[in-house]
């Protein structure tokens, strides 16, 4: 009946604690930490370090276990080098991140590439690449025709600034092949242009195509990076 | 309206009795009823009374989870939280194990949801104290990684690191 003895030992010292093994730590409590804390604990240990950079597995768990305002979130994963970014936008692609990390953009995100975000701007014609760890924006001007876009980043020679590459369906055939010409966007012209390296392959005939991290995928073609 | 008991047997051999739809929560208990048919009760080697009297109370708690009553899973909700509210961190700790040996869900679940909301709050130094954990960042490590998240506050393209590590 009497329940004093519980309160007695409430307080305890922090060390002592039985071992748990890093399968609980990493798949069970790391999991539900936001984001803010996560980069934090990144220089707990090596292996938390290696965990919350690296590891291709994680962002999953922590989709599940650290839900944010749906129930169906997706993470968007990329890695800046040694910093690694989660993002999780909901099913109307509006961000949803609780943390200073992005500020809330209704904009439409298309994709991501050597950890900047790009996408369309939801209020003006014109493209944004956001980078996440400056929160700086850039914004372009949107292509006339142009619906798919990809942003190319040469990581090895950052001083060359940004590309961004849009295929633009000239004209489309009846058995849903579609030819493409490449237009392709510097920063350090601030234009866009026809690619007259992309050209090399036009016309084009393109029957699925796919962009993510600078790479252009199609399925008549071997994959090509366009730089 | 008798219900199948279930007696459960904790390291140091005390017995603890629960209902068999409570103990079902368990899938450990559950497996080792269906496979060994135990007479003297389900031996739980890697539990401790003390852990295990918090897990059974835990599991009669839970036996009848309510579907669709919004003013009982309130009520639950309060209640977890009130059990796990007065337990230090060693027996926190132990729970997780205990949780994660005998795979109960929504035990393990409450229980490192405890933890990460503790850590929330935490510094590195104090996470590094709760899991015992060394740290074997050499000072240059350190540094380096100070740099690079200073650095990084400043270009918007990929980082100038990654320039002078390519052979491109």
């Amino acid at each position: 009946m009497f329940r004093t003895t519980t309160k007695r030992k409430k307080r305890k010292a922090l060390t002592g604690c039985p071992e748990i093994g890093d399968d609980i730590i990493f798949e069970e409590i790391l999991p539900r930490l936001p984001i803010k804390s996560l980069c934090r604990f990144k220089s707990v240990c090596k292996k938390w370090f290696n965990l919350l950079t690296h590891d291709p597995i994680f962002p999953k768990h922590h989709s599940q276990k650290y839900p944010i305002g749906t129930t169906n979130p997706t993470t968007f994963f990329s890695h800046h080098y040694l910093n690694v970014v989660f993002f999780f936008f909901d099913s109307q692609f509006k961000w949803s991140t609780p943390i200073s990390l992005v500020r809330c953009l209704l904009d439409m995100v298309m994709g991501s590439a050597n950890g900047l975000i790009y996408g369309r701007c939801s209020t003006s014609t014109r493209l944004f690449i956001y980078n996440p760890i400056t929160k700086h924006t850039v914004y372009v001007p949107y292509p006339r025709y142009s619906l798919r876009f990809a942003l190319v980043c040469d990581p090895s020679n950052p001083s060359l600034g940004f590309t961004m590459v849009s295929p633009v369906s000239i004209r489309e055939h009846n058995d849903g092949f579609e030819t493409l010409q490449f237009k392709v966007y510097s920063s350090k012209t601030g234009e866009w242009r026809v690619s007259k390296n992309a050209s090399e392959y036009k016309p084009l005939v393109i029957t699925f195509l796919s962009i993510s991290n600078g790479v252009v995928d199609w399925s008549r073609c071997v994959p090509t990076k366009i730089e | 309206m008798s219900t199948k008991k279930i007696t459960l047997l904790s390291s140091d051999n005390e017995l603890f009795t629960v209902d068999e739809e409570a103990a079902n929560q368990s899938l450990t208990i559950k497996h080792l009823i269906e496979d060994t048919e135990p007479e003297n009760g389900v031996p739980l080697p890697q539990v401790h009374s003390k852990i295990l009297a918090k897990v059974t109370e835990y599991l009669i708690k839970h036996a009848n989870e309510p579907d669709n009553d919004a003013a009982a899973k309130e009520e639950l909700k309060n209640w977890d939280d009130k059990f796990l509210e007065k337990v230090n961190h060693e027996t926190l700790f132990d729970l997780i194990l205990a949780a994660n040996y005998l795979d109960i869900k929504g035990l393990l679940d409450l229980t490192c949801q405890t933890v990460a909301d503790l850590m929330n709050g935490m510094s590195v130094v104090e996470v590094r104290k709760l899991f015992n954990i060394v740290n074997d960042f050499t000072p240059e490590d350190e540094a380096e990684v100070r740099k690079r998240r200073k650095r990084g506050t400043k270009t918007i393209g990929p980082s100038n690191d990654q320039a002078n590590q390519s052979n491109h």
